[in-house]
C-alpha cells in the first residue's frame, strides 16, 4: 500500500472501538488448529514475537485507551475484569462473558436495578504489589477514576447508568453512591434504570481494579493518584502477564518522581513476561497462557510488507494490522507451505452508506428503499479486495450479535447483489422509486430537482474513490445525481460529525462494536437522544425529535426512528434481549431505512509456522495470545 | 576560413587579436561568444535534446492518451491489469510500461508526470528568480541597512528546516479541496511551486547580491550616475543586463534541485494532489512492490533521472560557456597538442571538456 | 571579539524567534485537521470535549499557546521540551522522551554519512582538479553528475534492491529492536543509508571542490608561488586548498546541522527510527506538539551550527568581525 493511503487513516475514529468475541455467524472460518500440531499435548514456553505499525493511543492508560489493539492486550494478558471473554471464536461462545475476577455470574434484583458481584478470594496483583489482594474497593476506585473529569476517559458514558456516577463526575459528591463494597469480596452496584448488558460493560478495561497504594493507603485513587496523564506507564497487572520490569515500580515516592515501567517503551517495544502472582493464584479458567513472554515491536511509519515478509520467514509470529497487503495475500494463498498460516475471520464491524432522513430527497422512504435496491454491493466489495474483505450485508448489525436469528434476511436483495447493474435489480429499484413523490412521472427515475446535485461525501484513496464512483453510477440509474466530493479522513469525518452541515449522503461510514451486544450498534448511530452537537455519529438523524431538527436548522420537521424499541431492548436480558434486537433490526430495515448496509467486514490473519493451537478471538479481532502456544521444538 | 577560426581561438584564449596584414577581424559580442562556446559543448547539447524530449512528452501526453493508447483518462482504473490479488501486471502491447499499483496505465502516468515535474520546476524556479533577483539587486546596490535587513532575511530562510516546513505547508493547504486561509491557497501544482520557491530564493539572491556588489563599483555605473540616472534605472537598465548570464546559468542549475524537491514531497505523500501524476509519488507507490513489479519503479525513476541529468548537463554547459578562464586553463594544459594541430592547419577548436566544471551547483 | 559574539548571539535568538513563529503558524494555525478526534472517543459529551481541549492546551488563546511552545525551546532544564506542552497527541507520551530516544539513530546516520562524503567527495574533487581533462577526471565528474541528479529515495531503493534483495550482502531496511544503535551500526544496518546520503553529497562536494580548486589555482598568487619555485604539491596543498576549502567547510557545517534535524527521506526509505521518521509519522497523525518539537529542534541545530561557524571564522579571520 502506498504511504499516502495510510497517511490519513490514523485519524479514523473507527479504529478506536473494540470488538467483542462474538458468537455464531458464518463468514470465513477459523482455520485448522496450528500447522505443526503434534499428536501430544501443547507445551508451555517460548516467546511470542509480534509487530505493529502504530503505537497504542494513550500509553496503556485503561481509562483512556479506546483502541482495539489495546483492548486485546488488556483482555489477553494484562488486566482481568469482573467478567471477561473466553478468547475464542464465533462458534465457541466467544460472544459471551464469563466470571473472571468474579467468582460466579452476578445476581440481579427483580427490578434489574441492583447487581451483586461476589469476588474470587486470594487473588493478588503483580509485583511490586504481590502482597496486595484484589478487593471490592478496587473496582470502585476504577470507576471513580473513570468518572474523574481530568482523566477524560473515552467511554465513561457507559457508566452513567450507575447511581451517583454523574454526580461524582460533576463534583457534587465525594463518592459514587451507587457502588458499595459490602465487604472485601462483595460489590454491589445500583442503577438508575435497568441495563441488561451491564455485564459486558464490566468486561471493559476501564473497570479493571486499581490497587491501593501501600505507601499511601488514604489516596482515593490508589496507585493511580497523581497519574492523571500517564497511569498506563505505571500499570500493575492482574492478568497472566505483566510488563517486564514491573517489580521495579516504586509507589513509595511521589508520583512525579516515579520511573515508568521498563516493559513499555513508547514507539518501540512492548515486553510482557509472566505475572508470578497470577501463576501462584491459579484461579483463571479463561486463559491457559502457554507462552512465557510476549514481545511486540512497534514500528510507526514502517512498511507492512516488510513485516509480512518476516512472518513468512518465521522471524515474527504475528502482526497487528488492518488487513494484509495484496502481495502477501497472494504469496500466502499460493504457497503450499504458507497456506495454512493464512486465515480470513469474521470481524465485528460493518460498512454502510448513510442517508440523511432530514434532507430531501432522502426524506422519502421510497427513495431510500430504491437506493438500497440500486447499489451494487458485489462490485463495491470487489474493489475492496473481494470475498476476503467481508460478507455482503443484507441488514445492519453483524449476524453474530443477533444469534443468527436473521439468517438469510435480505429485504433488498438483488441477483448476485449487483443492484442496478443487473436488469432485475434496476427494475426493483425503479419500481420503488416510482412510488416516491420525487418521481413525478412515475417512470422509476427521479426527476424532481431535489434529486440533482446531491452532495455525497467520501474519502480519498484509490479504493474509496473508485467505490464512490461506482455508487454514483448506480444512483444515476434511478435519477439521483450525486455531487461526489472526497476528502482526507479527518476532514470527511469533520463534515458528517456536525448535524448542522446537513450532509445528505456519505459513503465511507462504518461501525465497530464495543462489546458483543447490538446495543453498541444502536446506541450511537441509530438513537435520537444520542445526537450530539459535535462528533455526532448518528449521521442519518434517525429518531431525531422535532426540537432537535429545529435546533440544527432542518426544514423537515419529523423523521422516523426506533427510540422506543431501543429503550425496550436495552432493559432486557438473555434470549428475550436478542429476540428484541432482531425485531428492532427489521423495523430499522423496513420502516426506517436510514442506511444501505454494504458488508460485514472480515479480518485477515497471517502467522508464522511456530504457532500451535491458533485461536481467533472475536473480541480482539485478532489471534488470542493467551490461547496459542509455540511449537515445542521451536521454543 | 582558417584565419577567422584561429582568430576565434585566440579570442577564446583571451589573447589579443593578431594583426594580420589587411585581413579584417570580425568582432564578436559577448553573447555570440557565449553561444558559440555553448554550441561546441556536445554533452550540453545532449542535455538540451533530452529536455526537449521531456517537454515533448509533457505536451503530447494528452494526445498519446487519446489517440495512441486510447486511455483518455490517466487516472482510470483498469481492472483487467490487476491480478486476482489486486497486484499490477507488467508491460504488454496495450500498456507499454505496464500498470501501476493502482491499476492505471503507467506509461501515461509517466508522461503526465513529466508535465508535473516541468511545470513545478519552471514555476518554482521562476518565482525564485523573480524574488531572488529583485532582492539580491536591491541588497547589493543599496548596501547598508537595506542590505543588512535583506541578508538577515536570507539567513533566516536558510536556517529553516526546509523539508519539514514545506511538508507542513503543503499538508495544511494541499490536502483538502478548499485549501486554507479561507480558500486563498488551493491545493495543486501551484501550491507546491509557491512553497518550493518560498524556501529557495536565498540561493539565487546571494549570488546576485555578490555580483551586484562588485558591479556597482564599475565605471559604467559611475558614468550613468554622473549622467543623472535614477537608482531604479541604474539597477535595471545598467546592472541587470550584466547579470542575465549568471542568472540563466544558476537558474538552470536550480531547476533540477526543484524537480527533486517536488519529487521528494510527493514521495512522502504530501506533494501534488493525488489526481495529479507525479514521478515522486509513483516511486513511493512502487517502493513496496518493486521486487515483484520492477516496472513500477524503473520507468518513473528513469525519467526522473534523465530530466534532472539533462538540466544539470545544460546548466554546466552554460556555466562553462560563461567563464572563459575555465577554458583558458584547459587551453593551457592542452597547449602542446593544440599547437601541433594548429601548425597542421586544423583550426577549429573542439571543446575538450565533456564533463562540467565544479562550482556552486 | 566579545562584541562580535554578542551580536551573533542576538541574531541567533532573533532567528529562532522568527523560525518559531513561522513554524507555529504553519503547524498550528493553518491545518484543518482535528487533533482531538481520537482522544474524545465515540460519544463525547460537550464537557468531555472541553476537557480534552483543556488537557491538550487548545483552550487557551493562540498567543498563549505560542508562548508555551516557544518557551519550550529555551535550553533551560525544566523548560526545554517540557512535558506539559510537548506531550504527543498521538500516543500521549512525552515528546522529549521520544526525541532523546531517536537522536542516536539520526546522529549515527549523520556522522557516518558525513565522514563518508568527506572522504569520498573531497579527494575526488582534488584529484579531478589536478588531473583536469584526464580520463579519471571525466569518470569522476560523470559519477558526480549522476550523484547530483539522482533522487535520494530512488538511489536508496536501488541500493536496497541490489545489495539486499539480489546479492544479500547487506541487511534489510529497519533496525532490529532491543539492541543499541552501536550494535546495529556494527551489524551493518547503516551501510546502505550512509551510502545513499553520502553519494549525493559526495557528488556535490566533489564538484564544488574541483571548481573551487581550479579557480583558486588560476589566481595570481598561485602563479607567484610557482614562480618562486615551490613544488607543485606544496602549492596545491599549502596554498590552493586552503582557499578552495573554505566555502566547503561552511557548507559542511550547514549540511550536518540540517541532517541532524532529521534526514526525513533517507529515514523513510530505510525505515530508520530517527528524528526524521518521527517528524513524518507525527505530521501524518496531526500530532502538533511532536512536529513542533522536532522542527524547532532542527532549527536550533542549524542556527547553532551557523553561530559556531561564524565565530570560528571571526576567530581565524579578524576582518570578518566588522561585518
Amino acid at each position: 500500500m502506498g504511504k499516502h493511503v495510510r497517511v490519513l487513516a490514523f485519524v479514523a475514529v473507527l479504529a478506536l472501538a473494540a470488538a467483542a468475541c462474538g458468537g455464531g455467524g458464518g463468514g470465513g472460518g477459523t482455520g485448522p488448529t496450528g500447522p505443526t500440531t503434534t499428536g501430544g499435548a501443547i507445551k508451555p514456553g517460548g516467546t511470542l514475537r509480534a509487530w505493529m505499525d502504530t503505537d497504542v493511543t494513550a500509553a496503556f492508560d485503561p481509562q483512556k485507551e479506546y483502541f482495539q489493539v489495546s483492548f486485546a492486550f488488556y483482555r489477553c494478558c494484562l488486566l482481568r475484569t469482573l467478567l471477561s471473554y473466553n478468547g475464542k471464536g464465533p462458534d465457541q461462545e466467544g460472544d459471551k462473558v464469563f466470571p473472571d475476577l468474579a467468582a460466579e455470574m452476578p445476581t440481579v434484583s427483580d427490578d434489574g436495578l441492583t447487581w451483586t458481584f461476589k469476588l474470587k478470594q486470594g487473588l493478588h496483583y503483580a509485583p511490586p504489589l504481590q502482597d496486595v489482594e484484589i478487593t471490592a474497593q478496587d473496582f470502585i476506585r476504577a470507576m471513580m477514576r473513570t468518572a474523574k473529569p481530568e482523566v477524560a476517559a473515552g467511554y465513561s458514558f457507559y457508566y452513567s447508568v450507575i447511581e451517583g456516577f454523574d454526580d461524582f463526575a460533576a463534583g457534587k459528591a465525594d463518592t459514587i453512591t451507587g457502588m458499595t463494597a459490602v465487604d472485601d469480596y462483595t460489590l454491589q452496584i445500583k442503577l438508575t434504570q435497568p441495563a441488561g448488558d451491564l455485564g459486558y460493560r464490566f468486561a471493559m478495561p476501564a473497570t479493571a481494579p486499581i490497587p491501593p497504594n501501600p505507601a499511601d493507603p488514604k489516596a482515593p485513587l490508589g496507585v493511580a493518584e497523581g497519574h492523571d496523564d500517564d497511569y498506563g506507564r505505571f500499570l500493575v497487572a492482574s492478568g497472566p502477564y505483566m510488563f517486564e520490569g514491573s517489580e521495579d515500580l516504586d509507589f513509595s515516592v511521589p508520583a512525579k518522581d516515579q520511573e515508568p515501567v521498563a516493559g513499555y517503551q513508547p514507539d518501540k517495544l512492548i515486553s510482557l513476561v509472566r505475572n508470578p502472582s497470577w501463576v501462584a493464584d491459579d484461579q483463571d479458567d479463561l486463559r491457559p497462557a502457554y507462552v512465557d513472554a510476549i514481545s511486540v515491536e512497534i514500528c510507526p511509519g514502517c512498511e507492512q510488507e516488510v513485516a509480512e515478509e518476516k512472518v513468512a520467514n518465521d522471524e515474527i509470529d504475528h502482526i497487528f494490522t488492518n488487513g494484509v497487503s495484496a502481495q502477501t495475500a497472494r504469496k500466502f494463498s499460493q504457497d503450499p507451505n504458507l497456506q495454512d498460516q493464512y486465515f480470513v475471520e469474521p470481524g465485528s464491524g460493518n460498512y454502510y452508506l448513510a442517508m440523511n432522513l432530514a434532507v430531501p430527497p432522502f426524506d422519502d422512504i421510497h427513495v431510500r428503499k430504491a437506493v438500497n435496491y440500486a447499489v451494487n454491493k458485489e462490485g463495491w466489495r470487489r474493489l475492496s479486495g473481494g470475498e476476503a474483505s467481508g460478507e455482503i450485508a443484507g441488514y445492519y448489525t453483524p449476524p453474530s450479535l443477533l444469534g443468527n436469528l436473521l439468517e438469510g434476511y435480505d429485504p433488498y436483495a438483488t441477483p448476485n447483489h449487483e443492484g442496478a447493474d443487473s436488469p432485475e435489480g434496476l427494475q426493483l429499484a425503479k419500481q420503488e422509486m416510482a412510488q416516491s413523490k420525487y418521481d413525478t412521472n412515475k417512470d422509476g427515475i427521479c426527476d424532481a430537482p431535489e434529486c440533482k446535485n446531491v452532495l455525497s461525501i467520501g474519502v480519498v484513496g484509490r479504493v474509496a474513490e473508485a467505490q464512490h464512483q461506482l455508487i454514483a453510477q448506480n444512483l444515476a440509474a434511478i435519477g439521483i445525481e450525486l455531487d461526489t466530493k472526497n476528502f482526507d479522513n479527518s476532514t470527511a469525518y469533520g463534515k458528517i460529525f456536525d448535524p448542522k452541515n446537513h450532509i445528505p449522503f456519505s459513503v465511507f461510514a462504518g461501525w465497530l462494536q464495543d462489546y458483543p451486544d447490538a446495543y453498541t450498534f444502536y446506541f450511537f448511530p441509530m438513537y435520537g437522544p444520542s445526537i450530539l452537537d459535535q462528533y455526532n455519529t448518528n449521521y442519518s438523524m434517525t429518531g431525531a425529535s422535532p426540537e432537535q431538527l429545529k435546533k440544527y436548522g432542518y426544514e423537515v420537521t419529523e423523521v422516523p426512528g426506533l427510540n422506543d424499541k431501543i429503550d425496550e431492548c436495552a432493559a432486557l436480558t438473555g434470549d428475550a434481549r436478542v429476540q428484541c434486537w432482531a425485531e428492532a433490526e427489521k423495523i430499522l430495515m423496513e420502516d426506517v431505512v436510514p442506511i444501505v448496509p454494504m458488508i460485514w467486514s472480515n479480518v485477515e490473519q497471517i502467522i508464522s509456522s511456530r504457532i500451535v493451537n491458533y485461536t481467533y478471538c472475536l473480541f480482539d479481532n485478532q489471534m488470542a495470545y493467551e490461547q496459542v502456544a509455540i511449537a515445542p521444538e521451536l521454543q | 576560413m582558417a584565419k577567422v577560426q584561429t582568430e576565434d581561438a585566440r579570442e577564446d584564449a583571451g589573447l589579443e587579436p593578431s594583426l594580420g596584414a589587411g585581413v579584417g577581424v570580425e568582432g564578436r559580442s559577448p553573447w555570440q561568444l557565449f553561444w558559440r562556446r555553448f554550441r561546441r559543448d556536445r554533452v550540453a547539447l545532449v542535455g538540451l535534446v533530452l529536455i526537449g524530449l521531456m517537454i515533448a512528452a509533457a505536451l503530447s501526453a494528452g494526445l498519446f492518451a487519446r489517440y495512441v493508447v486510447h486511455h483518455p483518462d490517466v487516472n482510470e482504473f483498469h481492472f483487467d491489469m490487476l491480478d486476482e490479488y489486486g497486484l499490477p501486471l507488467g508491460p504488454n502491447k496495450e500498456f507499454w510500461f505496464g500498470a501501476d499499483p493502482q491499476g492505471r496505465d503507467l506509461f501515461l502516468q509517466v508522461m503526465y508526470g513529466a508535465r508535473t515535474s516541468l511545470i513545478v520546476a519552471f514555476f518554482a524556479t521562476g518565482l525564485e528568480v523573480v524574488i531572488g533577483v529583485v532582492l539580491g539587486v536591491i541588497a547589493g546596490y543599496f548596501r547598508g541597512k537595506v542590505d543588512t535587513f535583506i541578508s538577515r532575511m536570507m539567513d533566516v530562510v536558510l536556517s529553516l528546516p526546509v523539508l519539514l516546513l514545506a511538508l507542513g505547508l503543503v499538508a495544511a493547504c494541499g490536502l483538502q479541496p478548499q485549501g486554507c486561509l479561507g480558500g486563498l491557497i488551493k491545493p495543486g501544482l501551484l501550491l507546491v511551486s509557491y512553497v518550493i520557491g518560498l524556501f529557495s530564493w536565498p540561493y539565487l539572491a546571494r549570488i546576485v547580491r555578490g555580483q551586484v556588489l562588485s558591479l556597482r563599483e564599475k565605471e559604467f555605473v559611475e558614468a550613468a550616475r554622473a549622467l543623472g540616472a535614477s537608482n531604479v534605472r541604474i539597477m535595471f537598465r545598467e546592472i541587470l543586463p550584466n547579470l542575465i548570464a549568471p542568472i540563466v546559468v544558476y537558474s538552470t542549475l536550480l531547476v533540477p534541485a526543484n524537480v527533486l524537491f517536488e519529487a521528494g514531497l510527493s514521495y512522502l505523500g504530501i506533494g501534488v494532489p493525488i489526481t495529479t501524476p507525479s514521478w515522486g509519488r509513483q516511486l513511493s507507490d512502487a517502493s513496496s512492490l518493486f521486487q515483484s513489479a520492477w516496472w513500477t519503479m524503473f520507468f518513473p525513476g528513469l525519467f526522473l533521472l534523465i530530466t534532472t541529468l539533462a538540466f544539470n548537463l545544460v546548466g554546466d554547459g552554460l556555466r562553462d560557456a560563461l567563464d572563459p578562464r575555465a577554458e583558458a586553463a584547459a587551453y593551457a594544459r592542452k597547449g602542446r597538442r593544440r599547437k601541433r594541430k594548429e601548425a597542421m592547419g586544423e583550426g577549429e577548436i573542439v571543446a575538450t571538456e565533456p564533463a562540467p566544471t565544479g562550482g556552486v551547483g | 571579539m566579545i562584541r562580535y559574539m554578542i551580536r551573533r548571539t542576538l541574531f541567533l535568538v532573533i532567528v529562532l524567534v522568527v523560525v518559531s513563529l513561522f513554524t507555529f503558524f504553519v503547524f498550528v494555525k493553518l491545518p484543518a485537521g482535528d487533533p482531538i478526534a481520537r482522544a474524545v472517543g465515540r460519544h463525547p459529551s460537550p464537557e468531555l470535549v472541553a476537557q480534552v481541549r483543556k488537557n491538550f492546551g487548545l483552550d487557551r488563546p493562540l498567543w498563549v499557546q505560542y508562548w508555551k511552545f516557544a518557551s519550550g525551546m529555551i535550553p533551560w532544564p525544566g523548560l526545554f521540551l517540557n512535558e506539559k506542552v510537548y506531550f504527543s497527541y498521538r500516543n500521549q507520551t512525552s515528546v522529549k522522551e521520544q526525541i532523546l530516544d531517536r537522536l542516536p539513530v539520526t546522529v549515527a546516520l549523520t556522522i557516518g554519512a558525513a565522514v563518508l562524503w568527506l572522504l569520498i567527495g573531497i579527494p575526488i574533487g582534488i584529484i579531478s582538479a589536478i588531473r583536469r581533462g584526464s580520463l579519471l577526471d571525466r569518470a569522476a565528474m560523470i559519477f558526480a553528475l549522476i550523484g547530483v541528479s539522482a533522487p535520494i529515495f530512488w538511489l536508496g531503493l536501488v541500493l536496497l534492491y541490489v545489495f539486499h534483495f539480489r546479492l544479500g550482502w547487506l541487511p534489510t531496511a529497519g533496525l532490529p529492536k532491543g539492541q543499541s544503535v552501536l550494535e546495529s551500526v556494527a551489524q551493518g544496518y547503516f551501510v546502505l543509508p550512509w551510502f545513499s546520503l553520502a553519494i549525493t553529497s559526495a557528488a556535490f562536494y566533489s564538484r564544488m571542490t574541483r571548481g573551487n580548486l581550479i579557480e583558486t589555482m588560476a589566481e595570481d598568487y598561485i602563479r607567484t608561488a610557482r614562480a618562486k619555485g615551490i613544488s607543485e604539491r606544496r602549492v596545491i596543498f599549502r596554498h590552493g586548498l586552503r582557499a578552495a576549502l573554505t566555502p566547503v567547510v561552511t557548507m559542511f557545517g550547514m549540511d550536518v546541522a540540517f541532517l541532524l534535524g532529521g534526514a526525513v527521506i533517507t529515514e523513510s526509505v530505510f525505515q530508520l527510527p530517527g528524528l526524521g521518521q518521527y517528524a513524518l509519522v507525527s505530521l501524518y497523525a496531526a500530532d502538533f506538539p511532536a512536529v513542533m518539537g522536532v522542527t524547532l529542534l532542527g532549527a536550533f541545530f542549524i542556527v547553532v551550527a551557523n553561530f559556531i561557524v561564524d565565530v570560528l571564522y571571526a576567530f581565524l579571520d579578524p576582518r570578518v568581525r566588522y561585518t
